[in-house]
């Protein structure tokens, strides 16, 4: 019986996909975030296309889930938000990838 | 979602930013103008090279005003910093051992003149070289050509002495195509990002 609903269960699609990373949006921001010590939110916008209203969207959901670390500060008298990968963050992505690779691995066309 | 993402990729990707404004080209090509003012002027040379602050200077300035109110702000991470600390390591090395390798060639073992400029040749296209390869910044390659045209023309005035009579003057060539690569780089810059 057992082995049955384990025959089942590997029938199944994975379910372990981190849907917070999995939306493109965040996936860009956690990229460029997972490959630098931290940047700003210009730099963000820059380098993902994401509009500033867009951006502070996923930032809040990703800060909400304790993915990022957001930094507030000023230079020059001019507001300044700093954003940086947390270790959580860090290891979700790398489980995202290693989630993503091995769901691909097991998909298998017909 | 129809792009992949190539994580080395895009950190290389993010780390050229730093040549994108052309700033760097700039500052490179003011440096050869700086250097070849103190060999022209030799008499007052030792004040002139208080000059070299401009390029330091025009660089931060731009850094300040121009780049990161456009494109913002980011830290590197600390492996790509490790990299190019091993890479400054490796050049300075390099560089120790090519100056060696010159003043030995200078020495009476090897007396061919066209031994010491080959050498030299040497230095100039394996230190600027690895300085594009290790740093990613393609446009030195170019920069590479253009500084040894410039040293060789400087070999070619040295010998036939003319209009031109100070080899100095070799050195603006570089000048002059680094500062107008960058200048061309900048306005590109400032129309991609214009300020928000």
């Amino acid at each position: 019986m057992t082995d049955v609903k384990d025959d089942n269960k590997s029938r199944l699609p994975r379910t372990d996909i981190d849907k917070i990373i999995h939306e493109p949006a965040r996936l860009k921001i956690l990229a460029q975030l997972y490959v630098v010590e931290n940047a700003d939110v210009i730099f963000l916008m820059r380098r993902t296309g994401l509009t500033q209203g867009n951006l502070s969207t996923h930032m809040s959901k990703l800060e909400a889930a304790e993915y990022i670390e957001i930094r507030k500060e000023f230079v020059n008298k001019k507001p300044h938000t700093l954003l940086s990968l947390s270790d959580k963050g860090r290891s979700a992505f790398r489980s995202y990838i290693k989630n993503m690779k091995e769901a691909f691995e097991e998909l298998i066309d017909w | 979602m129809n792009q992949s993402i190539n994580l080395n990729d895009l950190e290389k990707a993010t780390w050229v930013t730093v040549f994108q404004s052309g700033c760097v080209d700039i500052m490179m090509g003011v440096i050869f103008i700086v250097a070849t003012l103190c060999h022209i002027f030799d008499d007052i040379s030792y004040y002139l090279m208080a000059l070299y602050l401009v390029p330091a200077l025009l660089l931060f300035a731009a850094k300040r005003y121009i780049i990161i109110p456009r494109i913002g702000l980011v830290k590197f991470h600390r492996r790509r910093r490790k990299k190019n600390l091993i890479y400054f390591a490796i050049v300075t090395t390099l560089l120790v051992i090519l100056v060696l390798i010159t003043a030995f060639s200078n020495s009476s073992i090897i007396q061919s003149k066209y031994a010491n400029f080959a050498i030299i040749c040497g230095d100039i296209l394996i230190i600027c070289g690895s300085i594009a390869f290790f740093l990613n910044f393609n446009r030195m390659y170019i920069y590479t050509f253009v500084i040894l045209f410039a040293f060789i023309l400087t070999g070619i005035i040295r010998e036939n002495p003319g209009f031109i009579s100070r080899t100095g003057y070799a050195y603006l060539l570089p000048a002059i195509v680094m500062i107008a690569t960058g200048i061309v780089y900048l306005r590109r810059f400032i129309k991609t990002y214009p300020l928000s």
